[in-house]
Order: C-alpha cells, then sequence, then structure tokens
C-alpha cells in the first residue's frame, strides 16, 4: 500500500509541506525499500516488508504496529 | 530518404540495396541548446516538434539503451480520446488530432488504426456513467456512440453476453480510438527529429545533473559532461531517479504493469474491447496476436516483471468475457514500469530550477499521449509557458490541492489508480 514512512504521520498542524510529502511526495527508491502491505484476502494484518523493488527479493515482514510502536 | 509508394518500387527492381540507416549515431557534441533525457515516445516527440515547430535543431536526446526499448515499446498501444475531466479532456483531443496528421509529418508508417475502442458497461449506473462520459466527448469535439446490449452483440457476437458474473448491458463506442505499432511511433519520430538535425544518442546514461546557482548547466553522462542551456527529464518509470539528480523529490511511485500475447490468429477480434469490471482489455494486432492486459500488480517496482496471481487474475476475466479465447496459446507476457502520480494524471511543468523542465506521471495512459506530450513540451520549453491543452498538468496541483484531475474519483492519493 505504499512506503513504511506513511507510519510517521506528521502533527495535525504540521504545515502544508510536511503533509504534501507525506502524502505525495515518495522517495521511489530502485533497490531496499520498506513498505506497508495488508493481507487484503487473509488474516487483514498491517506489515511492513523489507524487500527489493529490483528483484523482489523478500527480505524480512514484521507487523505494522510492532515497527511503529517500536519508533 | 523520404518513403513513398515510387519508392518501394524503385528498391524492388534494385535489389533493395538502397535503404539507408534511419538515423545517425553521432558523437555527442560538447554543448546543446536543449537536452532531453529519456529516447521514449515522449522524448522523440518533444526533440521533434521542438524542431518542426519551433525551429530549434541543436538538441540531443539522450538514451540510456535503445531508442524504443522503454515502455513506449512495451505498452499494448490503446490510442484513444474518451477522457472526461476538465485538463485531460483537451489534452488528450489534442493528441489525437495530433495522431491523425503523425504518419503525413514524420513521413513513416506508424500502422495507426482507428478501428474503434468500445468500453463495455454492466449496470443501469455504469451506463448513466458512461453516458455521461459520452457527452463530454461529444462537447469536447470528439465521437462516442452509446450501444445498448444489441449494439454491442452485433459488433462483437463473441463476448459471452449472459455471464453469470457482469452480464452486458451496452457499451461505450469511440470509433475514433484504436492502435498502432508502437515501436514504429518511435521510429518515426526518431526519423523525423534526426532529418532536422537532432542528435539522438544511444547507450547514453545520465548519470548527474549540473545546476549552478539555481540555474541548469548540464549533464554528467556515460559518455562524459555535456553542457545545455536548457534540459528536459523525460524518463518515465525512471523518473524519480532523475530528478533526484536534480535534489527534487517527486510524487511518483513507480509500478509494474504487464501484458500478454497470444500466438498469431487469422483476425477475430476487429476493435479494442475494454471490459472494467473484471480489469481487463484487448484487441488483436496486425500481425495476428490477441494483445490484452489488466491492472497493475499494485507494489513498487522496478523489475519490468510481474508475478502470477496478476496474470491468472486477466485470464480468468478473459476466459469469462470471451470463452472462445481459451482456445489460443500464450506466446508471451512482460512488464513495464509506470510513473503513477496521486491522481493518475501527468505532469508537464517548468521546475524550482531554471532551464530544467519536467515531463512524467503518465501511468499506464503515456502511449497515446505520445504526440500531444511533445508538442506541449516544445512548447513549454521553447516559450518558458504552459500551452494551452496541457495548461492544467501542474506539478504543484498535489501541494496546493487545487486542480486534481482525479479521472476515476477515488482520491488523489498513491495506490488509488
Ligand atoms: C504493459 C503496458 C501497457 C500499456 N498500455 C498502454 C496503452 O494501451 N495505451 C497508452 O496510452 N499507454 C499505455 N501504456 C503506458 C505507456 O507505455 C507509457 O506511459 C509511455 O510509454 C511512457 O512514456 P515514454 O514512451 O516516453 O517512456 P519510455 O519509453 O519508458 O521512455 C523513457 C526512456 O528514458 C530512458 N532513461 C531512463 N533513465 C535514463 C537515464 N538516466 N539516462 C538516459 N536515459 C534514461 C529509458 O531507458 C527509456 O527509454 C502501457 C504501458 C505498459 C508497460
Ligand atoms: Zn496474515
Amino acid at each position: 500500500m505504499g512506503h513504511a514512512s506513511m507510519l510517521n504521520r506528521p502533527e495535525q498542524d504540521a504545515g502544508k509541506d510536511v503533509w504534501n510529502a507525506y502524502l505525495h511526495e515518495r522517495a521511489n527508491i530502485a533497490g531496499d525499500v520498506e513498505d506497508l502491505w495488508c493481507h487484503d484476502m487473509g488474516c487483514a494484518a498491517w506489515i511492513v516488508v523489507r524487500r527489493n523493488t529490483i528483484s523482489h527479493t523478500i527480505y524480512e515482514a514484521k507487523l505494522a504496529n510492532e515497527v511503529r510502536d517500536a519508533d | 530518404m523520404r518513403f513513398s509508394a515510387w519508392q518501394i518500387i524503385k528498391q524492388g527492381l534494385t535489389g533493395n540495396k538502397g535503404w539507408t540507416p534511419h538515423w545517425r549515431s553521432p558523437e555527442p557534441k560538447p554543448e546543446y541548446d536543449v537536452i532531453i533525457i529519456g529516447g521514449g515516445g515522449h522524448g522523440l516527440s518533444t526533440a521533434f516538434y521542438l524542431a518542426k515547430e519551433h525551429g530549434i535543431t541543436n538538441i540531443a536526446v539522450l538514451e540510456k539503451g535503445y531508442i524504443g526499448g522503454g515502455n513506449v515499446g512495451r505498452n499494448t498501444t490503446i490510442v484513444r480520446a474518451n477522457y472526461m475531466l476538465p485538463g485531460n479532456s483537451e489534452f488528450y483531443s489534442h493528441s489525437l488530432r495530433l495522431w491523425e496528421n503523425m504518419e503525413t509529418d514524420f513521413n513513416f508508417n506508424a500502422m495507426h488504426s482507428q478501428r474503434g475502442i468500445i468500453n463495455l458497461f454492466h449496470s443501469d449506473g455504469q451506463r448513466d456513467a458512461y453516458a455521461r462520459r459520452g457527452n463530454q466527448m461529444i462537447s469536447q469535439g470528439d465521437d462516442a456512440v452509446l450501444l445498448d446490449r444489441e449494439g454491442v452483440r452485433q459488433m462483437l457476437p463473441y463476448l459471452d453476453f449472459e455471464q453469470t458474473r457482469f452480464p452486458i448491458f451496452g457499451g461505450l463506442y469511440h470509433p475514433r480510438g484504436g492502435s498502432a505499432r508502437h515501436d514504429a511511433v518511435a521510429w518515426g519520430y526518431a526519423r523525423g527529429a534526426d532529418m532536422r538535425g537532432v542528435d539522438i544518442i544511444q547507450n547514453c546514461e545520465v548519470t548527474g545533473i549540473d545546476i549552478e546557482g539555481g540555474i541548469v548547466k548540464g549533464v554528467q553522462t556515460s559518455r562524459g559532461a555535456i553542457r545545455a542551456k536548457k534540459v528536459a527529464l523525460m524518463t518515465a518509470g525512471r523518473s524519480s531517479q532523475t530528478a533526484a539528480m536534480a535534489g527534487l523529490t517527486l510524487p511518483i511511485e513507480s509500478h509494474v504493469l504487464q501484458a500478454f500475447v497470444s500466438e498469431g490468429l487469422k483476425p477475430c477480434i476487429d476493435h479494442v474491447v475494454t471490459y472494467g469490471m473484471g480489469h481487463f482489455y484487448i484487441s488483436q494486432s496486425d500481425k495476428g496476436g490477441l494483445v490484452f492486459g489488466g491492472d497493475l500488480d499494485f507494489y513498487a517496482s522496478y523489475a519490468a516483471r510481474g508475478n502470477l496471481p496478476m496474470a491468472e487474475h486477466v485470464l480468468e476475466a478473459g476466459m469469462t468475457l470471451m470463452p472462445m479465447i481459451g482456445k489460443a496459446r500464450m506466446l508471451r507476457s512482460w512488464g513495464g514500469i509506470m510513473d503513477m502520480s496521486p491522481d493518475g494524471s501527468p505532469i508537464i511543468d517548468k521546475t524550482d530550477i531554471s532551464g530544467l523542465y519536467l515531463n512524467c506521471g503518465w501511468c499506464y495512459g503515456g502511449f497515446k499521449a505520445v504526440p500531444g506530450s511533445g508538442f506541449s513540451m516544445a512548447h513549454l520549453v521553447a516559450k518558458d509557458e504552459p500551452h494551452g491543452p496541457a495548461a492544467k498538468f501542474r506539478l504543484d496541483r498535489f501541494a496546493t490541492g487545487l486542480g486534481l484531475m482525479d479521472e476515476e474519483g477515488t482520491g488523489a492519493q498513491h495506490n488509488l489508480h
């Protein structure tokens, strides 16, 4: 569902530029990324997957709430 | 050499020994007026119209691979002007009119075939939505005909009309829509640009963009540094990487879209047919292959190949709509990298860096846009101001929220288009 930076939601009054960056702008890396997936047809869990966008290799998957609460 | 029926006869009688290469392979010059990064459809058409419409010919198109090796040679070639929202509507209408003269313009056969497109609908609500879209198309000056079920049956008798999942209620017919030979579009623009003096430099990867005091000065490439007064970023699926060389972060995610082709068959599908409910569309190429596809794989990717779940989904949808294709054998499938924008519409704009121009966000619909995008981009680069039909494709619309063009009405966010 998109970059795992989505977990770091800005404060409501953070301003236009911060919100634009959060909602729209993407590093869009060709290589290793962390992004958010939803186990749609399964248990509906949100997970953060560390993977490679060129090779499609998956290195690691963690529950999204654990990643968020760890920060 | 100009192509003509006379040339074919003459070459045929002289052993076809007189055909010459379609474009030169020049060494890069130290400096150009305009450098275009990316030799896809959009980069090549921009170079062509800069030369033809604005008399600017000291141009280099820098392509890291070969001309036509990107998405311009990977797409399923649907050409249409059936958009609804202001901004998109006038742009694609203009682009389709350019298509209709393009082959004469660049003197090359791109096999543009206006065989008509039929978008199927499957409920009363969808019929209303298509009636509205058709009216928008007509008021834009394009053509649209609302067909009922019998009207569709006469044109496409091979569909399964009574399928239990999505019975067919009718279709929106766009007679001027159709397809073209994608490689030939790239070659035609390349040839037309080269004939007017543009340097097309293949195997030349841009690795950096030189900026001094907020003004673009040139680029670094795998074949050395090249200076330029103006630089245009036109790298489709790789937009974020080239923009990052100029310190820009774009509102773009790169996604993979797959396509499929069957073995060559005798003519059986005369139009382009889209089955939105099943995420499936199909046409038959002039070589006889059934060319079809569906939706994105829906995860960011630069792999230029997709995964099997989407392949299975597309083939199931095809079998539901037209069971006859089950008899055809699949030849191959491939993927291309789409620069997806948050609202599903493109960007043709200046950047904050003087002399640096941006053209991206074509999503899965940039092939039909090749002439229009090149024409409008050439205007922007030459005159430093947006061109009428593309004036709404602004980069800042996501930051301001003004002028978003969300054709599907799903929201201006990534992963919704
Ligand atoms: C499977 C599929 C089906 C599609 N179907 C349709 C359709 O039916 N109708 C439609 O309208 N559109 C369709 N599209 C979309 C369309 O193909 C694209 O929107 C369009 O081709 C993108 O523009 P382009 O031709 O300029 O891109 P490209 O051909 O990808 O050109 C970009 C070029 O930039 C080069 N480049 C990248 N980085 C660098 C660098 N650093 N230095 C130098 N060069 C660089 C690349 O090598 C590439 O050649 C489809 C796409 C796919 C993949
Ligand atoms: Zn699960």
